[in-house]
C-alpha cells in the first residue's frame, strides 16, 4: 500500500540531494541542474497531495513551477554563457571577484 | 502488492539520477542522468493519476530543459575541467544530517490527505478547468505567460554575440 508519506519521503530525498549539489557544486551547470532537481522534488509533492485529496489545484500549481522552471533554466544558462564568454571558465570560484 | 514494486522501481531510478547529477564525474554524464531522473519523475505521476503532468514533464524537461543542459555542457567546454575541489567531509554529514531530520519531521506529521491515491483526475479538462477557470488560476497562468515571455526576451538579449544591437 503506497501511501501519501512514501511519496513525500522520496521528495525528501531528492530534495536534500539537490540542496547538497547546489551547495557543493563549483560547475555552474552542476548548480542549475540540482535547482531543476530541488523542483522536482516540489513538484512531487504537489502532485501527491493533489492525488490524495481529490483537488486537481495541486496539478495546475505543478504546471506553473515546471514553466517556471524552464524560464529559470533558460535565463540561468543565458547568464552562465555571458559568465563564460568574459571569463573563461564555468568555475564559480572564479566569479567569485564580482563579490565585494 | 505489483504497485509497491512499480513504485519502488521508479523511486530508486529517480534517486540514482539524482544521485548521478550530484557525483557524476564528468558533466555530461550528469546531464544524462538528470533525464533520467527527471523521466522517472515523471512515471511518478503517472502512478499518481496525473497523466497531463507527466506528458508536460517530458515534453519540457526531457524535451527542452534537458537539450538546453547540453547546449551549455557543450558551449562552455566545461567538461574539460574534470579537477574536483577536495570534497571536506563536514557537508555530506550535514547534509545527510538534514535528510534525516526532514524525514523524522515527515514521519511525525498527520498529513489529511489520507484518500485513494489517484482520487484526482489528471486529464486535460480537469485540470484545464482549474486552470483557466477566472475564479481560480486564470490570472497567475496570464502572469506565468508574460514572465516566459520576459525570460525569453532576457535570455535572447543576455547570450546575444555582437555589442552593436
Amino acid at each position: 500500500m503506497v501511501t501519501v508519506y512514501h511519496y513525500v519521503f522520496l521528495a525528501a530525498v531528492l530534495f536534500t540531494i539537490g540542496a547538497y549539489g547546489m551547495l557543493s557544486a563549483r560547475n555552474a551547470v552542476r548548480v542549475l541542474m540540482s535547482i531543476e532537481l530541488m523542483l522536482n522534488a516540489a513538484n512531487i509533492n504537489l502532485v501527491a497531495f493533489s492525488s490524495y485529496s481529490g483537488t486537481v489545484a495541486g496539478q495546475g500549481l505543478a504546471s506553473f513551477v515546471i514553466a517556471i522552471a524552464a524560464a529559470e533554466a533558460g535565463v540561468g544558462i543565458a547568464i552562465l554563457l555571458v559568465l563564460y564568454r568574459s571569463m573563461r571558465s564555468v568555475n564559480l570560484r572564479d566569479a567569485a571577484v564580482m563579490r565585494w | 502488492m505489483i504497485q509497491d514494486a512499480v513504485f519502488l522501481v521508479i523511486s530508486l531510478c529517480a534517486v540514482a539520477g539524482a544521485a548521478g547529477v550530484v557525483f557524476a564525474q564528468r558533466l555530461f554524464h550528469a546531464v544524462l542522468s538528470l533525464a533520467l531522473c527527471l523521466l522517472s519523475v515523471a512515471a511518478i505521476y503517472i502512478t499518481l493519476g496525473a497523466e497531463f503532468l507527466a506528458v508536460i514533464q517530458v515534453l519540457v524537461y526531457a524535451g527542452g530543459v534537458v537539450v538546453l543542459f547540453l547546449f551549455a555542457v557543450m558551449l562552455t567546454k566545461s567538461d574539460l575541467q574534470l579537477k574536483r575541489e577536495p570534497l571536506d567531509t563536514f557537508a555530506p554529514v550535514s547534509a545527510v544530517l538534514f535528510g534525516v531530520l526532514v524525514l523524522f519531521y515527515i514521519a511525525r506529521t498527520g498529513f489529511v490527505a489520507h484518500g485513494e491515491r489517484g482520487a484526482a483526475p489528471g486529464d486535460v479538462a480537469s485540470v484545464g478547468q482549474v486552470i483557466f477557470s477566472p475564479t481560480k488560476y486564470a490570472l497567475p497562468f496570464e502572469l506565468v505567460g508574460i514572465l516566459l515571455l520576459a525570460a525569453m526576451v532576457g535570455a535572447i538579449y543576455l547570450a546575444r554575440r555582437d555589442e552593436r544591437w
